[in-house]
């Protein structure tokens, strides 16, 4: 059986939906979180000098390695079935739903990079009112079934998941997924069912939150002591 | 054999890579060309994200099948016109983590364009160019695994690395300043690469179908701007 390494700081961001994925798939994986201290050492051992890294273990004892979160969660999808097909265009199609995801996390990473608390909350209010919902339209309106790509749940339900629950621990109860709750019924839905499944089981026991935080007064996230 | 269309404003921007894959591999396209203050507003929401590039696959039986996002578009061509590395779903990944690399590099110019003066946005991009540039393209040039990237094989990897060149080209050759020219003899692989993609299809494209002389680099400004 194959085994995974993922190789990240103590923190959520960008192994997020890696770690997600692997767990709800029942794939045998472990977490090798990376101190802030030892990153220097490590830092030129990995592909690009960034974090997360995959390692994969083959069942003949081989060993290889993934970097970059996008290429790590498009190899995960595929490989732990969490695809809608085994087509080019249909894997392509689940690419951009996750694609028009990260873009709306880029718009947000944005809102924050003002110099002041006063300006973030302004930017961030502002997105709260006219990027998000904007964005949140379009995936309401791709969904094609119970989940995005009919009965099976897939790497974009479980992208669109980890979205809510960036928005739920940024915006609490200002998040439009609850707010304008009536205008995304679908993506509603799909959030609530994957909420009572194994991936809410996983958010609630063992997803791993480390030392990055959103800091609500600040509108920015930041690092508490590790 | 399908036949391709792009459906892109007439500028290379995130249109330029898929367009060289389409011509490297051989394959029929057309540019479906779309005006930012005419005909773009009318066609917005018929867009699965809102966004452009568009890519639509004409299939030989005329039925039609759209995708977007360029991340996603690059991908499915890579694939469908052989620029993989191998067939494998790692090896299309690994594949799929170098561009994401050189993507990321390529994103952390975008700021500098749009600082509010002159004197800012020549600073950022001079930064740009001597310190983050090299810090990213040390990695790749040790990624590399013979003539190309994954050894014996051109593949969309490389021509990622080609779109980046031409895009710095754009920006930094009438000040001479591109990274990969002012720092070659660091990246002796990357380079080869280039100059070899130079010479061949992915050059022909770059000089005669790349630039639509709709926008340019405005050399007083260091902003594109319409032409």
């Amino acid at each position: 059986m194959t085994t995974y390494e993922l190789h990240y700081f103590n923190a959520a961001a960008r192994a997020d939906l890696s770690r997600l994925m692997l767990d709800f798939a029942g794939a045998s994986y472990k977490n090798v979180l990376v101190k802030g201290v030892e990153w220097g050492t490590k830092q030129d051992t990995t592909p690009f000098g960034k974090i997360p890294v995959l390692v994969i273990n083959d069942a003949d004892g081989s060993t290889k390695e993934l970097a970059e979160t996008s290429a790590i969660e498009t190899y995960l999808a595929e490989v732990l079935g969490l695809m809608p097909g085994s087509s080019p265009f249909e894997r392509a199609e689940t690419l951009s739903v996750v694609s028009a995801f990260v873009d709306l996390e880029d718009n947000l990473v944005a809102a924050s990079l003002g110099a002041t608390s006063e300006a973030r909350k302004t930017a961030h209010e502002k997105a709260l009112v006219e990027s998000v919902p904007a964005y949140l339209r379009y995936q309401e309106r791709f969904v094609r079934g119970t989940y995005y790509f009919g009965d099976k749940v897939t790497y974009a339900d479980l992208k669109l998941y980890q979205i809510a629950f960036k928005l739920e621990e940024m915006y609490g109860a200002s998040s439009p997924l609850t707010t304008r709750a009536a205008d995304f019924p679908k993506l509603t839905k799909i959030v609530e069912s994957l909420a009572a499944g194994k991936a809410g089981d996983y958010t609630r026991n063992r997803r791993i939150l480390g030392i990055r935080q959103w800091f609500k007064d600040e509108w920015t996230w930041g690092f508490v002591a590790e | 054999m399908p036949s391709y269309e792009v459906h892109y404003f007439p500028a290379p921007g995130r249109a330029d890579l898929q367009r060289m894959l389409l011509e490297v591999g051989g394959a029929s396209y057309t540019n479906a060309f779309l005006e930012y203050m005419t005909t773009w507003p009318a066609v917005k929401e018929t867009m699965a994200f809102g966004m452009v590039p568009k890519l639509t696959v004409v299939e030989s039986d005329g039925s039609r099948k759209d995708l977007f996002e360029s991340s996603a578009i690059e991908a499915y061509l890579a694939e469908a016109l052989n620029l993989m590395p191998g067939p494998t779903a790692f090896e299309r990944a690994e594949a799929l983590s170098v561009i994401s690399a050189l993507a990321e590099l390529e994103d952390k110019v975008r700021l500098s364009l749009w600082l509010p003066t002159l004197d800012e946005r020549k600073a950022a991009h001079a930064t740009y160019c001597t310190e983050t540039v090299p810090r990213y393209l040390k990695y790749q040039e040790r990624f590399v695994r013979g003539d190309w990237y994954f050894g014996n094989k051109m593949t969309v990897a490389d021509l990622k690395l080609y779109q980046l060149y031409l895009w710095y080209e754009d920006m930094y050759s009438s000040s001479g300043q591109n990274p990969f020219k002012v720092l070659a003899a660091d990246f002796p692989k990357l380079g080869k690469i280039i100059t070899t993609l130079d010479k061949g299809k992915a050059g022909e494209y770059a000089r005669e179908r790349r630039d639509f002389g709709k926008f340019g680099w405005n050399v007083e400004d260091w902003k594109f701007t319409p032409k």
